[in-house]
């Protein structure tokens, strides 16, 4: 096993030691996400007051191995365990989590200058929280602007709306970013440096080269979150087509009737019969 | 102990085994029988169509289909509740939270009818998250995680993505299992707090403490297991076979889309068309 220090190398490169650690954060994160299931919590529509995520383990994790591979495991763990496996699982939702978690995250890892100060760490972690829900909550306000015209129906609703994104996105700061992610993560990180990096044959990550807390990956990190945000808000929106579809609904039926919807189907599926009988028949 | 921890003991010993069976006993569940790229187009098709209905009526014969199915691909109960209960809770809160604005804004008719003009308006679209829902859950909790991670494979999905899919089957039960372990033997060497107090609320926090702190030897057992995986997967020739292409279709080969396949799909399109036509 080498014991090449991560920086090093290329950002994206992947190597055994990339994996192990996206292996490793992939089912902490997932784990806890499932145990998190299991606690209570107290819900109203979009304002969610819940015992964890225990976000402490995956910010811990990140932290020490500080790789794009270590954030992109974060979103990975809780697509597998907390979508696919239960079988909620959407698609073009997942690449939001996907896209704006890691990139949080990747901004938060960039201003580590000094890998034993863990009271900045700690405003770290609230930080990549913070950047993740500050973009959650763009998505989820402009989500409700584009399916305005079918909504406006009900009075007061956009005030409800911001009012209520804007208190979930505190709360969720609070008690998933500080709570259950920041101050355990003060009590894990400094007893698992230089104690689990050896484990899977690696030195302990030192500070940013730069040695500055703003330096130009964070820059970087900041542009790319601004142009990331809208591409997944496209995919958030496109995964929840409500707005779209209930916009031009009454017209389009009324026109065409609802017997139009049959007849691409039909077509489709006479062509897929006839596909796969004639591959049967030539292929065996 | 009282009757609670006796109920809450039961219930997380029931989910772990209904989250297992959902997760490895699909052998007989009907929508793994199929291939999987049908099944997952097939399902993104069914989280469309329930978007183009606007009545109650072909919308509560789509839910009553997707239950059957769900039952006939032997989702968990317990799953399917949560998720039922999610959608309803969500749209319920949100139009008691209108109808009260509605009403302190001096709106016509009282709190209660506003309540139930919301409750009307909204109900076509609670049906329509619930049908996507159940669709959902039943598509991807009947195939098993490896028919899931070949289907997706074959779709474009990049391998180390579908090797989480397929490894976090096969984790999960170990992890939850040693998990409850640590939580477990940490409580037989811990001592519970002797005035558990109001609502018993320092025993839940002496238990949430040491829910947290299992999580440090979990880690590093998590850490030598993700070694030995890697090291075991590179044995095995893994990034060697990332890009290869006879190895991807050594891995796809079996996949094949038959006479029933198209069936299916073309049932329940049929299905839908009778249900748009009739109701």
């Amino acid at each position: 096993m080498s014991t090449t220090n991560q920086q090093t190398e290329n950002l994206f490169s992947f190597d055994n030691q990339d994996m192990m650690v996206f292996i490793l954060i992939m089912s902490l994160h997932g784990l806890q996400m499932m145990f998190a299931e299991l606690l209570p919590s107290f819900s109203l529509g979009g304002l969610e007051l819940e015992l964890g995520p225990f976000l402490f383990i995956s910010y811990t994790l990140v932290f020490l191995f500080r790789s794009f591979w270590a954030c992109l495991a974060v979103p990975v763990g809780g697509i597998v365990f907390g979508e696919i496996l239960i079988g909620d699982f959407s698609a073009f939702g997942a690449v939001e989590s996907l896209l704006m978690i890691t990139i949080s995250l990747y901004i938060a890892t960039t201003m580590i200058s000094d890998p034993k100060d863990v009271k900045w760490l700690a405003v770290l972690a609230v930080v990549a929280k913070g950047l993740e829900e500050l973009a959650a909550q763009f998505i989820d306000v402009g989500k409700f602007y584009v399916g305005v015209e079918s909504l406006e129906a009900i009075e007061w609703l956009p005030e409800t709306i911001w009012a209520v994104e804007i208190a979930g996105a505190t709360t969720q700061v609070i008690i998933a970013g500080i709570i259950f992610g920041a101050l355990p993560m003060m009590y894990f990180y400094p007893r698992m440096r230089g104690k689990i990096e050896p484990l899977l044959g690696m030195e302990p990550v030192e500070g940013h080269p730069s040695g500055k807390r703003i330096n130009g990956d964070t820059l970087k990190g900041l542009l790319a979150w601004v142009v990331l945000t809208p591409i997944a808000f496209v995919f958030e929106a496109f995964s929840e087509t409500s707005g779209a579809f209930l916009i031009f609904e009454p017209k389009f039926v009324e026109v065409y009737g609802e017997i139009f919807f049959a007849v691409p189907i039909v077509a489709a599926a006479i062509v897929a019969y006839t596909v796969v009988y004639y591959r049967q028949s030539t292929g065996a | 102990m009282g009757y609670l921890d006796a109920l809450r003991n039961i219930t997380i010993a029931d989910i772990k085994v209904d989250l297992m069976r959902t997760a490895y006993d699909n052998d007989d569940a009907l929508l793994n029988a199929f291939d999987p790229r049908v099944v997952i187009i097939w399902s993104a098709i069914f989280v469309v169509v329930p978007w183009f209905f606007y009545e109650p009526e072909p919308l509560f014969a789509m839910l009553v289909a997707s239950l059957l199915l769900a039952y006939l691909s032997q989702t968990s109960v317990y799953l399917l509740a949560l998720l039922i209960w999610g959608s309803l809770s969500n749209i319920g809160f949100i139009v008691i939270l209108s109808s009260v604005v509605y009403w302190w804004q001096g709106g016509s008719g009282g709190l209660q009818s506003a309540v139930v003009d919301n409750s009307v308006a909204l109900l076509p679209f609670t049906m329509k998250l619930t049908v996507i829902s159940v669709v959902s859950l039943a598509a991807f909790s009947a195939m098993s995680p490896k028919k899931l991670a070949k289907g997706l494979l074959s779709l474009g999905v990049p391998r180390p993505f579908t090797f989480a899919i397929a490894y976090g089957y096969r984790m999960m039960p170990v992890l939850l299992e040693e998990y409850h372990d640590l939580v477990n033997s940490l409580r037989l060497r811990n001592k519970a707090p002797e005035h558990s107090g109001l609502l018993r609320w320092r025993y839940y926090l002496y238990l949430l403490k040491l829910a947290i702190k299992a999580f440090y030897p979990m880690t590093f057992n998590v850490a030598k297991r993700s070694r030995v995986t890697v090291e075991a997967m590179e044995t095995k020739g893994f990034s060697h076979s990332l890009g290869n292409e006879a190895s991807r279709e050594l891995r796809l080969g079996d996949l094949e889309i038959r006479p029933r396949d198209v069936t299916f799909m073309l049932v329940s399109l049929l299905f839908v068309v009778v249900v748009a036509v009739y109701l």
